[in-house]
């Protein structure tokens, strides 16, 4: 049966697939498109049943048990997997193609072809999210140049999961949850902080990752909002009380390859110097740690290693002293004599 | 576990005629036929004639029992081979999906063949494994032969991965396997003093970590196996054909001797 002769539904409710055949977000053949499924067809299936046409030796679906996806993890699942093991919250912001699935997608890609920066490989909840990201970064995939598949606002959050051991210190393993969501909510958290709330990536966070477009920042005309973008979310954030004086802040400059090759190299540094020294006056004694990194995750000439940058942020990611945050609840205050009983009771005795 | 073409059916080919024809020695050998063999015969009748032994489709797979004797014990046990089809593994990553025999199977004693070929074509190549050997002047080109993704671009050993992964959350049980990784068509590899498992660490290295990284889970030796003992499709077929048939195997690996292709099976069950 042709593509066009099936019926679509989408679960994007601004996606009219059903009635147009054509896929808001441009997906073409239309079961690319990871919101988008085939309407079943009833009048087959009562056909198929009136003429008995379905094969008896046929497997059923009860043959058969599901496996995990291997897509990125929901919210649920990210709850499930901690009552399994902990793991570091890494919450990359960025507004749109600034570089955040590029940057985790270079890290992975890295970690293919074995040690990096003494880290290897031990798991992974979500290769199949991870391949998906990686597929226009290969010559497979009939592109002459690299590309990263932008990520829609339909996609909602999801999360990577990378489970790794360091080589030398105590080879322990540590697992890391990456959000994973597009870029426009973050474009809007700055001119509304109510936006802030119904982003749960935020509060959960072990580290904040805010990524400044190193592209952005060799265009004299777009430079300025470029930096003003990254210091308004943290402003933003911090104002909200989503993050505090317990939040460790990281500011990434992504791109570094462009920066390094422009014209003028040193007058961009001496721009980025004095914006890091402004955020760390204004912001830094609101925050437990602010530091600033430069990453150049897909050098297309070659001159900056591939992930170059990202092996020391994997090491600061890892580091022992971060932890998964556990929830803090405050102590009810105890009225009856039935509470007072657990107050007086020895709690060892009690265990 | 394999995928297409990695040897999983000449592997069994070789090793039928090994135990029973009593041409080298062999710490297992055949202790009794029993029921229906007429798919390992044809599948070892053309192996003898070095001919490509029949890949298995899904249609064809076939459930193998191979009653054996431990030649330095005397123990006598059953291996059973599921001969899964490479077809069947690859539908298995792409439709996230399995049947609950397949989930039967691993409840049972007994560890998991992993096979490789060596003679493989290399996957994942990024643009910027490439530079500067590709001509990236107009960045904004888009090739007219752009694909989608699929499944089918997914690198083996990331398949491989997650295939093995599957057994650590239901509906598997969750415990510590044998895994024995046979690299087979070993004749390919031209260094004599590369080890298989320096070759898994050099090729595959995602997979090698992986399994390194994970020694509560797996527990894993690698070898290489050459089931036809060369190149069947070439001038070499002849000379290969002259040969006593069960000299024509070589297994390289902890204990193994030079053509016993036991030795994984020995390993597996844990046999001392």
């Amino acid at each position: 049966m042709a593509d066009s002769d099936i019926q679509h539904q989408c679960s994007n409710p601004q996606c009219q697939v059903a009635q147009t055949g054509t896929c808001a977000e441009g997906h073409e053949p239309l079961t690319s498109c990871p919101n988008i499924r085939p309407v079943p067809d009833d009048d087959l299936s009562i056909y198929e049943e009136e003429t008995g046409s379905i094969n008896e030796n046929e497997e059923s679906v009860d043959d058969y048990k599901a496996l995990p996806s291997g897509e990125a993890l929901l919210s649920e699942e990210v709850e499930t997997f901690l009552l399994w093991r902990p793991a570091v919250f890494v919450t990359i912001i960025g507004d749109s193609y600034s570089g955040k699935t590029t940057m985790i997608c270079s890290l992975y890609d890295r970690l293919l072809r074995g040690e990096f920066c003494n880290f290897s490989f031990a798991g992974s909840r979500t290769l199949v999210a991870f391949e998906k990201c990686l597929h226009y970064s290969r010559i497979d995939s009939g592109r002459k140049t690299p590309e990263t598949p932008r990520t829609a606002i339909s996609e909602g959050l999801g999360y990577f999961h990378l489970g790794l051991r360091q080589q030398g210190s105590n080879n322990s393993r540590i697992d890391l949850l990456f959000s994973h969501r597009a870029g426009e909510p973050y474009d809007k958290i700055r001119s509304n902080l109510n936006i802030i709330p119904t982003l749960p990536e935020i509060t959960k966070a072990n580290i904040i990752s805010l990524l400044l477009d190193g592209g952005r920042l060799v265009d004299i005309y777009d430079r300025n909002n470029a930096i003003q973008s990254v210091r308004q979310t943290l402003r933003a954030l911090i104002d909200s009380g989503s993050i505090d004086s317990s939040s460790i802040v990281q500011i990434i400059t992504t791109k570094l390859d462009l920066v390094n090759t422009i014209t003028g190299q040193h007058k961009i540094r001496d721009f980025i110097r004095k914006f890091q020294e402004d955020l760390i006056r204004d912001f830094s004694p609101r925050l437990l740690e602010l530091s600033f990194w430069e990453i150049a995750a897909r050098d297309p000439t070659g001159e900056l290693k591939p992930a170059h940058g990202l092996g020391r942020l994997l090491e600061e990611w890892t580091k022992p002293r971060i932890q998964h945050k556990l929830p803090v609840y405050s102590s009810p205050s105890l009225k009856t004599e039935f509470d007072c009983l657990l107050e007086r009771t020895p709690l060892k005795d009690a265990l | 576990m394999g995928l297409p073409r990695s040897g999983k059916t000449t592997f069994l080919a070789a090793l039928g005629h090994l135990i029973s024809a009593g041409e080298v020695a062999t710490r297992l050998s055949l202790y009794k036929l029993e029921g229906n063999n007429a798919y390992l015969d044809s599948i070892t009748e053309a192996w003898r004639r070095c001919e490509c032994v029949p890949r298995t489709s899904i249609a064809s797979e076939t459930k193998i029992s191979i009653h054996l004797q431990d030649l330095n014990t005397n123990n006598r046990f059953i291996l059973d081979f599921p001969d899964l089809s490479g077809e069947s593994f690859e539908e298995q990553f792409s439709s996230r999906r399995c049947k609950i025999d397949y989930i039967n199977n691993y409840e049972k004693e007994g560890g998991i063949l992993l096979f490789i070929n060596a003679d493989r074509c290399q996957d994942g190549i990024t643009h910027l494994d490439l530079y500067p050997a590709l001509d990236t002047t107009d960045v904004h080109e888009t090739s007219s032969s752009e694909q989608d993704w699929s499944p089918k671009f997914v690198p083996e050993q990331v398949r491989l991965v997650d295939l093995l992964q599957f057994l650590l959350r239901p509906p598997f049980v969750r415990r510590l396997r044998r895994v024995a990784v046979l690299i087979s068509a070993w004749d390919v590899i031209l260094d004599p003093d590369l080890l298989p498992i320096d070759w898994l660490a050099r090729e595959l290295p995602f997979l090698y970590y992986f399994l390194m990284n994970n020694p509560e889970l797996f527990n894993f030796q690698v070898f290489g196996v050459s089931a036809q003992g060369g190149d069947i499709r070439g001038e070499q077929r002849a000379q290969l054909a002259r040969q006593l048939p069960s000299q024509r195997i070589q297994c390289i690996g902890s204990n193994a001797e030079p053509h016993d292709i036991t030795a994984p099976l020995i390993w597996l069950n844990g046999i001392e």
